[in-house]
């Protein structure tokens, strides 16, 4: 997966990036290209059902686009929510010109499926694409801060209680996030990931 | 026709525009049926088609 040298090139970089760095990477990728990803907030996506998305579609979906990748983000969100949820669902991109293959959600069934399961919030009903929802937002929270700057505040966070609120302000994301950097869960979920 | 019908049929009826894939981040309830969920996405998806929606600050 391209992901691994987003990944290291990410480790050079400063703590705090903004999201245009992600998108530019993004748009490396061959099967993305410059302004491969259109980005647009509407006041039509309901934050209270769904915030974010990404598709990916045939040039021409958008009419008179040149994109193939569409981010709709919800109108009203906190800029640090809506800054993960950008990273996150560019993080898609990365996993290859067919979405990872069986990743993808690529067919009425795929999508109907993909809704319950994602929707219905129930573990027992996970899937290949609830699967790639999950290892997306743990990609984008890996690039989201350098591997150095996380360990640094890990062993901060042992002695001063304010760590995690320092990290998620220097990072520029919600708290709870910053807390998902320093848990024992993201090593795991990392490591896997770059396996 | 419902709108998850109406949804699957907007991104995947016509093989010559049907997308390849499509991703969420979710809400902030999950109190939603999916027919509801299907009608935002739908909403949004034609809004951004018929040339709506705010181009982002991506600065931050």
């Amino acid at each position: 997966m391209p992901f691994h040298a987003l990944y290291r090139n990410r480790q050079n970089e400063a703590p705090y990036l903004p999201r245009q760095w992600y998108l530019s990477d993004a748009e490396m990728l061959q099967w993305v290209g410059k302004d491969g990803v259109l980005i647009r907030r509407t006041d039509k996506l309901d934050p209270s059902m769904v915030r974010g998305m990404i598709l990916h579609h045939p040039v021409g979906f958008i009419h008179e686009m040149k994109n193939s990748y569409t981010i709709l983000v919800a109108a009203g969100l906190e800029p640090e929510v809506e800054r993960v949820i950008v990273i996150k669902e560019l993080m898609h991109c990365y996993f290859g010109p067919d979405g990872g293959g069986i990743f993808a959600t690529d067919s009425q069934m795929a999508l109907e499926s993909h809704l319950q399961k994602f929707f219905g919030n129930s573990f027992a009903l996970r899937s290949h694409a609830t699967e790639a929802e999950n290892k997306a937002l743990w990609m984008a929270l890996a690039v989201i801060c350098p591997e150095n700057t996380r360990v640094q505040y890990r062993a901060k966070a042992k002695d001063d209680p304010n760590a995690i609120q320092e990290l998620a302000e220097e990072l520029r994301i919600p708290l709870h996030q910053a807390k998902a950097l320093l848990s024992p869960q993201f090593d795991s979920e990392i490591k896997s990931i770059l396996q | 026709m419902s709108d998850l019908n109406t949804l699957k049929n907007e991104l995947f009826g016509d093989s010559n525009s049907a997308i390849s894939d499509i991703k969420f981040y979710p809400g902030t309830s999950r109190e939603n049926s999916i027919e509801e969920i299907a009608g935002t996405i739908l909403a949004a998806i034609y809004d951004v088609k018929a040339g709506n929606g705010e181009a982002i600050d991506l600065s931050f």
